[in-house]
This record gives C-alpha cells, sequence and structure tokens, in this order.
C-alpha cells in the first residue's frame, strides 16, 4: 500500500468500516511508514476535538427543564393517562391541605363573596377553582374526566398543550418547589389545567382555564397584572388572566408563599396561553 | 384481570422506553439544535421524535443502537416537517466541487482555530455537515447514516469524504499543528491539492 492509497481510506480505518483484508494491509503500511502514523494520528485528533467540541458546546446545550417535561409527556402517553410517581403521603397532603372548597363550603364560599364580591362577579370560574380539586388528585385518578394536558390540548384547548413544559422549565417555580403533577380535570363541569405543587412542604394548586363569558361589570385585571390573592377560611387565592383563559394559584399557605408561586408562573404560563390565543386566532383569520 | 395485564405491559414497556431510548435525548436535542439553530424548533423536533419512537417503540429490536434508530426518526420527522413549512431551508443535493467550496485559508494561530472547529464545521454546505456529524460525533456507522437520511452508502461515503476535506481545509493551520497533510504540501493550496488528488479515489471506498 502506498501513501495516497491509505490517505485515501484512512477515515474509514478510524471508523471501522473497511474489510478485514484492507485493515490488515493499513497496518503493515501503518508499521512502516511515520509519516503516515503522523497524518491518522492527527485525523484522529481532529475527530476527537469535533466531538468534544460538539458535545460540550454551550450553544447546543439542552435547556434545563426541558428533560422533565418531556419525560412528563412520554409517560402521559405511554401509560395511557396521567400518573405521577407522587408518594401516598402527598397525596394525604393534597387532601389535607390544597383543594378546598366541598369541606370549607357555604361558609368559605360566603366569605369569599362579601370579601371580593366584585372578583367573583367578573367571572364564576373563582368558585370552580378553589372547588374540589382533591377528587382529580386523590382519589378519581382513573376518571375519564383526568387526561393529560396534551391530550386535552388536542381535544378541548390548545392552550393547555405546552404547559407541562412551560412550568417545568428552569427558573418558573421559585427555588425549592417542586411540580409534583400535571394533567387536565373537570369541575363543575369546567376543563381545568392543574399543576399540583409542593413548595415549604406544603400543596398549592396551579389552575388555568378558559372564560366562556367575562362578566362585564366586573373590572378586568390590565394583562400581566396578577391580582393579589384574598383569604377564603385560611386558603389563599391569586389569579391572573389572559383574553380568554384566567390562572388561579391556591393554597393553604402563607400570602407570601402563595404569591411566590403566582408570580412564578404566571408569566410563562401567561406568554405561553397568548402565544396558543394567538395561533388560533390566527389560524380562524386565514381560514 | 385483562385490565390488570394491560396496565402492567404498558408500565414494562414504558420502563423499556425509559431505559433505553430516553437517555439519548440530550444527543438528540444537541443534534436538533444544530440542524435548526433554534432552542424552540429543535424541542419540538426532539419532543416529536420521541413521541414517534414511543409509538413505534415495538419496532426497535433490542441490542441495535438505540441512538441510531432515533436518529433515524428525527430525519424523517424533520423531513416531513421540510415538506410542510416553509420556514425551513430546503438544501440542495448536489455534491458541488470541493474547489469551489474551500475557502481561502487565512493565517491563524493554532488555539484560535482550535476553538473554532465547530465554526469550520458550520461554513460547510450542510449535506457534508450532516455526515460528518453522523459519523465523527454520533459514531454511526455508514449504513446506519444512510438509512437515517435516505440515501445510498455510496453517497455517505463520497460525502464523508468530501466534508472531511473541506473541514480540513477550513482548518488547515489547526489539521497541519496536527500533521495532516504534510506529506503533500508543497504550494499555497497544499491541503486543496491533497483533497482534490483523494477526491478522485473517493468512489472507490
Amino acid at each position: 500500500m502506498h501513501c495516497d492509497d491509505f490517505r485515501v481510506i484512512a477515515d474509514s480505518y478510524l471508523s471501522d468500516e473497511l474489510l478485514i483484508e484492507t485493515n490488515h494491509d493499513v497496518i503493515r503500511h501503518l508499521d512502516s511508514c511515520a509519516n503516515c502514523r503522523f497524518e491518522l494520528a492527527g485525523r484522529r485528533q481532529l475527530r476527537h476535538r469535533l466531538k468534544i467540541q460538539f458535545n460540550e458546546s454551550a450553544a447546543l446545550r439542552i435547556r434545563e427543564g426541558f428533560a422533565a417535561g418531556l419525560k412528563l409527556q412520554l409517560r402521559d402517553q405511554a401509560l395511557g393517562r396521567p400518573r405521577i410517581a407522587i408518594p401516598r403521603f402527598a397525596y394525604v397532603g393534597v387532601a389535607a391541605s390544597i383543594l378546598i372548597a366541598v369541606a370549607v363550603g357555604i361558609l368559605g364560599l360566603q366569605s369569599l363573596r362579601n370579601s371580593r364580591r366584585e372578583l367573583l362577579a367578573w367571572t364564576n370560574l373563582t368558585e370552580s377553582a378553589i372547588g374540589d380539586h382533591r377528587e382529580c388528585a386523590v382519589e378519581h385518578r382513573l376518571a375519564p374526566t383526568i387526561i393529560s394536558l396534551d391530550e386535552a390540548g388536542r381535544t378541548y384547548d390548545r392552550a393547555f398543550a405546552n404547559l407541562a413544559s412551560a412550568v417545568s422549565s428552569e427558573g418558573v417555580l421559585p427555588a425549592g418547589a417542586q411540580l409534583l403533577d400535571a394533567h387536565s380535570c373537570m369541575f363543575q363541569g369546567k376543563r381545568f389545567a392543574h399543576f399540583v405543587v409542593k413548595y415549604h412542604d406544603q400543596i398549592a394548586s396551579v389552575l388555568v382555564a378558559k372564560v366562556d363569558a367575562p362578566n362585564s361589570r366586573a373590572p378586568r385585571p390590565e394583562p400581566g397584572q396578577l391580582v393579589k390573592g384574598f383569604d377564603a377560611n385560611s386558603y389563599r387565592i391569586a389569579f391572573f388572566q389572559t383574553s380568554k383563559h384566567a390562572g388561579f394559584v391556591v393554597s393553604g399557605m402563607n400570602e407570601a408563599d402563595n404569591l411566590a408561586i403566582a408570580r412564578s408562573v404566571a408569566p410563562a404560563l401567561e406568554k405561553q396561553i397568548r402565544r396558543a390565543e394567538e395561533n388560533v386566532e390566527a389560524r380562524a383569520f386565514k381560514w | 384481570m385483562f385490565r390488570l395485564s394491560r396496565e402492567k405491559r404498558r408500565l414494562e414497556d414504558w420502563a423499556s422506553f425509559e431505559s433505553e431510548a430516553l437517555p439519548f435525548h440530550v444527543d438528540l436535542y444537541r443534534l436538533a439544535k444544530w440542524l435548526l439553530w433554534d432552542q424552540s424548533e429543535a424541542e419540538d423536533l426532539v419532543q416529536e421524535t420521541f413521541v414517534a419512537a414511543l409509538k413505534s417503540f415495538h419496532r426497535y429490536e433490542k441490542g441495535t443502537n438505540c441512538r441510531a434508530w432515533l436518529i433515524k426518526i428525527m430525519y424523517r420527522t424533520l423531513s416531513k416537517r421540510r415538506r410542510t413549512s416553509d420556514r425551513l431551508r430546503v438544501v440542495s443535493d448536489a455534491d458541488e466541487p470541493i474547489e469551489d467550496r474551500v475557502a481561502a485559508l487565512p493565517a491563524r494561530s493554532s488555539d484560535a482555530i482550535a476553538e473554532e472547529v465547530l465554526n469550520a464545521l458550520k461554513r460547510l454546505p450542510r449535506h457534508y455537515q450532516e455526515v460528518v456529524i453522523l459519523s465523527d460525533v454520533e459514531d454511526m456507522t455508514y449504513k446506519e447514516i444512510a438509512e437515517a437520511l435516505s440515501i445510498p452508502t455510496g453517497t455517505v461515503m463520497s460525502r464523508l469524504h468530501r466534508g472531511r476535506s473541506l473541514l480540513r481545509g477550513e482548518l488547515a493551520n489547526y489539521a497541519r499543528s496536527y500533521g495532516i497533510g504534510v506529506v503533500k504540501e508543497s504550494g499555497e493550496s497544499k491541503l486543496r491539492l491533497a483533497d482534490a488528488a483523494e477526491g478522485g479515489k473517493s468512489n472507490a471506498l
């Protein structure tokens, strides 16, 4: 074998793509040719450098949080339903602390009405949001009304489609907060995107739902404005809105923690929902 | 009973997918980002790829190269998207003469060029970048690359040869510092001459 011949097949030799006989020819040639050994080492080094730079390039680095969202979505799809491995005690936590409502009862709702009548006048969604989501979070996980957010995005509301990724992205939840569950559920005939978040050992629900017919009498917050939470039998509620959706953070936490979650998740959710709303409008316009 | 066994099978399938396919999400993302240079587009592509892979995971043969299988799915997904969207640039498939593509070789220090391997790769025509990355970074065989890109193995080999030659041309100083092309150096276009000489034999690989 000549040096010219070797140079033609040197890369195939490095890739182990040559026939055994040709490999032997190459090895014999390398034994007797220092220049080609040098050339081969150089090509090997160039490949090595390329691989390292490609794998370590900051521009190609994956966004933290993307993997978690992807895994969540794939697992939902693989298992045919949302199934998050929340420890049993966490369910108890959910049942005990989070989702208010029937247990809170009429008295609680009444106090809500008294304290924030204008908010309730804006939409009856608030009642649904603080309603008994305990059912979907704990007891009726197999109920057909509980589906993954992506399925809900395809079937009911496009805005739900990428919400799980939005919430699970890095920096969206406050430091120390953990996303335990993400699904879509029904309550009082309303479909919600529902995120269960653990923060400072307590549970909060982040809920998003479409607004059917906002009450024109009620003051509507500006887009991006977060309405400060209010109390209902020691539960805190904060909410934000886009043109067609409203989002709620409901928990038994102190006001600071509840607002911290709301302030963290609201911009990401709002951005994602707005994008979906604009896409829907753009499609409608095209048609 | 039937429901329980179905549930169990789903769990087993998921566990298998999670352990065999999911660990490659980082590799796939890097490749998607390289191909699209847009974070959300790349994320969408990886997401679509894994959803498609999950659906057809029963067709994956255990013990084969799962990463190559996923990359093949990703290219098919990308190809489908390219057909339906004009947002992505369609790359010409024609192999162009090396002489027309080799950039001038400015004098640069080895260190500076060593940081520019990726930039040099980026300057190559897309179809050369792809095969070089799939072979030299992803360690895919010629056959696997051919299947992923839906092109003949011979085309893979010739593109690889030309792509690597172009890359060496782009990184002439760097290549020289490692001894690549030293034998043929005798004029101002040494590497190009060396590549041209090799190019004539590329089909014999």
